[in-house]
């Protein structure tokens, strides 16, 4: 079919869209390539936007505005902990900073000399640093839950 | 486990500002003003899903995901025909993730009564041949490029202009037309073998 543009084609698509064309326009559109081609592709999907619109599955207005807000709480919750979270991650980081500027030396002495003292392999040594430190971490997580 | 532990204290601070957000958001549009304009686009855009991803069930999720979205973003439109095209674009950008992600956008499944042979339509008696349409254009769409697909039935199912298909889109509307007659052409061969 040769596809060049026709004058008429906004006039067949109205009418298309209002489901009447007139006869002189349907005479037309024997005799006119583009004009055919046009009603053919329009009028088929006009015909099916109207069947599948009518059986379309969709939710009610209220389900589909309920549904919204829950996952919008829910999301807005989850901005604000995550938020919380990394303003109490920061906090213990500073907190951290001010202890092993203020009293760093001391304490490493006081480690070295308790290593010394205790004489164990690196490996126990390890353990028990880590323990040190996810100690207060657990208290944290503990006080929190209650 | 960390995951299930319950932050009492951090959720009470996380509800208000929950709150607040949704507060924030009802402004821009109102529970009254979003049914209204959900009446209106639901089953177009539904419609529209449907044969732009050749699958129901995707255009169900398509479309709770894009009035989410859209609801979300809290934009402010200057008339209705603005605002619906924002949801649908919205909703074509959500087409097009889904079909990057899962990269099967070119073989979209046919419909199982598409794949059913029919007889010539002008023969049948009307709700037949209205089955037959649907049959043809679902057959047809499928034969198309997404692209295609979209502009097709949005300026030839949705009446949408060529500056409003490029805004939909994201395309420059001096191509619409020109992509648009291609496109057209396609389908009308398609439908004319099909049909005869």
């Amino acid at each position: 079919m040769n596809a060049e543009r026709c004058q008429r084609e906004e006039e067949l698509l109205d009418a298309l869209g209002r489901g009447y064309v007139g006869p002189e326009l349907d005479a037309h559109t024997l005799s006119c390539d583009p004009c055919g081609e046009l009603r053919l592709v329009a009028g088929a999907l006009l015909d099916d936007k109207a069947h599948t619109m009518a059986e379309a599955p969709v939710p009610t207005a209220g389900t589909m505005w309920w549904r919204m807000r829950m996952r919008h709480r829910r999301e807005a919750e989850a901005t604000a902990r995550r938020s919380l979270v990394i303003g109490q991650a920061v906090t213990l980081v500073i907190a951290i900073a001010l202890v092993v500027t203020f009293f760093g030396e001391e304490t490493a002495v006081a480690v070295r000399h308790l290593v010394a003292m205790l004489r164990v392999n690196s490996l126990l040594l390890y353990a028990i640093l880590t323990s040190v430190l996810l100690a207060p971490i657990a208290g944290w997580v503990a006080i929190r839950q209650k | 486990m960390i995951g299930k532990m319950n932050f009492p204290l951090v959720l009470q601070d996380a509800t208000t500002y929950a709150k607040r957000e949704l507060d924030t958001a009802l402004i821009v549009m109102s529970e009254e003003e979003f049914r209204a304009f959900y009446e209106r686009t639901s089953r177009p855009l539904w419609a529209y899903l449907s044969r732009i991803t050749g699958n129901t069930h995707e255009a169900d999720d398509v479309l709770q995901e894009a009035y989410y979205r859209f609801y979300r973003a809290g934009a402010k439109h200057a008339d209705e025909a603005h605002r619906r095209n924002s949801l649908f674009q919205i909703a074509t950008n959500i087409v097009r993730d889904a079909a990057r992600r899962a990269k099967h956008h070119e073989d979209v499944p046919l419909a199982n009564e598409a794949e059913a042979g029919v007889e010539p339509v002008s023969e049948m008696p009307v709700p037949e041949r209205e089955a037959a349409v649907k049959i043809d254009v679902t057959r047809g769409m499928a034969k198309l490029e997404p692209m295609q697909r979209e502009m097709l039935w949005l300026a030839y199912a949705q009446g949408a202009s060529h500056e409003e298909i490029a805004e939909i889109m994201g395309l420059r509307a001096v191509s619409i037309r020109t992509m648009l007659l291609r496109a057209r052409r396609k389908l009308a061969g398609i439908l004319t073998e099909v049909r005869h």
